[in-house]
């Protein structure tokens, strides 16, 4: 059965995005992951414009993570002030990373460097999380909250701002969330991948907040940057295709709901595993994808289809929007 | 498939193309225009769209031979450009490519290199080789042009959008000097709306006799139409829309789910 996507120009199988959104949605629940590095290149695969697809992904984010968010919120997984917090430092750090990529292109070999970060950091950062979650695991329980070197510990007591996280079971100066979230924007920026892979690790080990907690936190803040990146790429782009998107919603919403249900049933350790396994899986076939001789000197760009040259046509995005639209579907503009 | 219901079948005469009437007039002193009907004429795109079959007639001379060619609009498009860097690929830059249709369908009622000149081949654009020698790559690459042409063909193919086949077209004489010629086109789904062209060229004697073209139209209607129209025309509510429906989803699932499931809640 055929559905036509009225602003991406093209017919597809109701079914297949039904599906691609489902097991997205499953991921994006059991992980706090968006999903975008892993459905924008499905939804390219299967023949969307990039833009469409990247565009129209991050509406259906919204729609996975929102049922998301419901969901971990009824389960006490949601510290709404760690998230606020959270936000406001990813979209800094977002802004940030929009300026040093322009630095760096302008120095150039940009993408070769984009590529080498993107394996170092989701490599090392997924490796670190799989050994340390193995080795909790066989201890059985969680590690105990180590407090970190003394010296380290009592100069971030000694920060103003503090603030008791009740929910996360934590107290952190508001500039430590902040900052440290700002600088995983700027990575998240730079790398033209989602937050999740490294936000998620970042608030369990370094924030110490309980896997679950950072879970549905994350969550959380996805959810308001990407209705941001939605209206503004809607707005400025119109690549939003409205269809495509309450398509795959269907599938991720679901999916959602069955993966927050099933990370119930998964210790904090076990979770980590699967989400240092994916990010292991998706540093492998960089690796792999940028050994391997191509089948094919071209591959498609994040520009405008031809579909849309002919009948509207774009407009630039401002640079920020573009980012962060970059950040949450995994494709570079 | 969708189509319009009553002036469907359109029969368009074409008082010629100058250059190929003038390489006919050997053949007979005044030719006569060459008759091509396309069914339907446009073809209405809908929600369920999922393709439509195009259906090509015409009369030709007896002993003429048919080249069919579907053609979208010449368009650039912009691909990343894979370079080599040490011991890996990345992407490296953009390539533009231009000078080529969005979409070539090529049929015949025999194979065409046995019968048609390489110069008729190569002005009229017919087969893989000439349409490669019109891509144009921006910014050139000597070194890597060529390869760059095939690649980008190659993909076109396998979208479904480029197509040479030795056949396809069918034929059948009658009345003595009249010949008449069906195709059956699946139209491809990928095929965006446009205006597309529907050429026929009527080969004598191994060079182009007659050739005559007839626009086709893919359009959208109704839901998907109106949905364009407000992408396009007032972004801002559909941006808005757009954030409003993905949320009421989410939430709207959500509430399905705690029905189906029930509520729980976990003390932290």
């Amino acid at each position: 059965m055929f559905v036509f996507l009225p602003v991406a120009g093209i017919s597809i199988n109701l079914f297949l995005l039904i599906g691609a959104g489902a097991l997205v949605g499953f991921l994006s629940g059991l992980l706090g992951v968006g999903g975008g590095f892993l459905l924008t290149p499905i939804l390219m695969m299967i023949g969307i414009p990039p833009t469409v697809a990247a565009a129209s992904d991050s509406c259906q984010i919204v729609a996975a993570s929102s049922s998301g968010v419901a969901a971990h919120f009824r389960l006490g997984n949601v510290d709404l002030k760690m998230g606020v917090t959270l936000l406001f430092g990813g979209l800094a750090g977002a802004s940030l990373g929009v300026e040093l990529i322009k630095v760096l292109r302008a120095l150039g070999n940009a993408d070769l460097l984009i590529t080498l970060t993107y394996i170092v950091v989701l490599g090392g950062v997924g490796g670190m999380m799989l050994v340390a979650s193995l080795k909790n695991l066989r201890r059985g329980t969680m590690k105990p909250k180590s407090r970190g070197p003394a010296r380290l510990t009592s100069f971030l007591n000694r920060l103003p701002l503090q603030v008791s996280f009740p929910r996360s079971r934590v107290q952190h100066s508001l500039l430590v969330p902040f900052f440290l979230c700002c600088a995983v924007g700027i990575l998240a920026a730079v790398m033209g991948v989602g937050g999740g892979f490294i936000m998620v690790p970042m608030m369990v080990y370094l924030l110490r907040i309980p896997p679950h907690v950072a879970v549905g936190t994350d969550l959380f803040q996805i959810l308001f940057t990407c209705a941001g990146v939605t209206y503004l790429q809607a707005t400025t782009n119109h690549t939003v295709d409205l269809v495509l998107a309450v398509l795959l919603a269907a599938g991720s919403t679901i999916g959602a709901q069955i993966g927050a249900r099933v990370s119930r049933f998964l210790r904090g350790d076990q979770l980590l595993i699967i989400l240092a396994s994916l990010a292991l899986l998706v540093a492998g076939r960089m690796v792999v994808s940028i050994v391997a001789t191509p089948s094919s000197l071209l591959s498609p760009a994040a520009h405008a289809s031809l579909y849309q040259e002919q009948r509207a046509p774009a407009v630039p995005v401002p640079r920020l929007a573009a980012r962060l639209s970059a950040s949450q579907s995994g494709v570079r503009p | 498939m969708n189509s319009t219901p009553a002036g469907a079948l359109v029969c368009i005469p074409i008082l010629l193309a100058a250059p190929a009437t003038l390489l006919s007039r050997s053949e007979d002193a005044a030719p006569e225009p060459l008759l091509v009907r396309v069914t339907p004429a446009v073809i209405e795109v809908r929600s369920n769209y999922s393709g439509a079959q195009v259906e090509v007639r015409g009369e030709v001379r007896i002993g003429a031979r048919i080249v069919l060619t579907v053609r979208g609009p010449v368009k650039e498009e912009v691909f990343n450009r894979k370079r080599r860097v040490g011991p890996i690929w990345i992407n490296s830059g953009k390539v533009r490519i231009s000078g080529v249709p969005s979409l070539l369908l090529r049929y015949s009622s025999e194979p065409v290199g046995n019968w048609l000149s390489s110069d008729s081949l190569r002005s009229y654009q017919l087969d893989v080789s000439s349409v490669m020698e019109h891509v144009r790559v921006d910014p050139p690459d000597p070194a890597a042009d060529r390869l760059i042409r095939a690649d980008y063909l190659a993909m076109k193919a396998q979208q479904g959008m480029y197509l040479f086949t030795d056949g396809g077209v069918l034929m059948a004489e009658y009345g003595g000097r009249r010949a008449s010629f069906t195709a059956t086109i699946q139209w491809p789904k990928n095929a965006p709306p446009a205006t597309y062209e529907v050429g026929v060229y009527e080969i004598l004697r191994g060079s182009v006799a007659r050739h005559s073209s007839v626009p086709l139209k893919v359009v959208e209607v109704g839901f998907p139409a109106a949905i364009f129209d407000l992408a396009t025309n007032k972004a801002p509510i559909y941006g808005g829309l757009a954030v409003l429906v993905a949320v009421l989803a989410g939430f709207g699932i959500d509430f399905l789910a705690t029905m189906l499931f029930g509520k729980r809640r976990v003390a932290h």
